[in-house]
């Protein structure tokens, strides 16, 4: 399949953060993975409030099995007409966790995240629910 | 049996405003043959664990 080329005039990222991309050009393969657990609990910090650990929770051990899941066309063509894409501006405010911007061509992107929140209650707080 | 003919005229994009890519997210301005994406997300009420100091083992429910 014949790629376009990707005309950007201005763009402006505010923040990027924890291994994020930025990439102006071409690239083949973005396979990324986030893992995150985020703890809300109430009061000031604990002795307690480490600990939390990936292998303590399923929702990070379990594999789906997408195999079966993918669908291609049997048949797919693509015909550019043209010979690029333009985007006068690009205006972001934030890029974070093993993300991609990208102007440019890529070949295929594998990605993956997985994130679980957990509220720590305090038995007065589960009374009230 | 499935038959796809995609055909791309033109494509001129005034301005993109985002607020936030993240978690293995993608925005891309170009062309990709293939995007294969999976999440996870697990949240309260499902979630949550209630009365112990300790993260584990303590609490009444613990999903």
């Amino acid at each position: 399949m014949h790629k376009r080329t990707a005309h950007v005039n201005q763009a402006e990222l505010n923040s990027i953060s924890y291994s994020s991309i930025f990439e102006v050009g071409d690239s083949y393969a973005f396979e990324p993975k986030t893992y995150a657990i985020a703890v809300q609990k109430s009061g000031r910090p604990h002795q307690s409030d480490e600990g939390f650990d990936f292998h303590q929770f399923s929702l990070f051990q379990k594999e789906i099995d997408t195999s079966k899941m993918v669908s291609e066309p049997s048949r797919l063509s693509v015909y550019q007409h043209r010979p690029s894409i333009h985007v006068n501006r690009v205006n972001i405010i934030g890029v974070s966790s093993s993300s991609l911007v990208q102007f440019g061509v890529l070949h295929h992107a594998d990605c993956a995240s997985r994130i679980k929140h957990i509220r720590v209650l305090s038995p007065q707080q589960s009374v009230m629910d | 049996m499935m038959n796809l003919e995609v055909h791309n005229w033109d494509l001129q994009v005034g301005d993109i405003q985002i607020t936030g890519v993240s978690s293995s997210s993608l925005f891309l301005v170009g062309d990709m043959e293939e995007a294969k994406l999976t999440s996870y997300y697990d949240t309260p009420p499902d979630s949550y664990i209630v009365g112990s100091l300790v993260p584990l083992g303590g609490g009444s429910r613990h999903a």
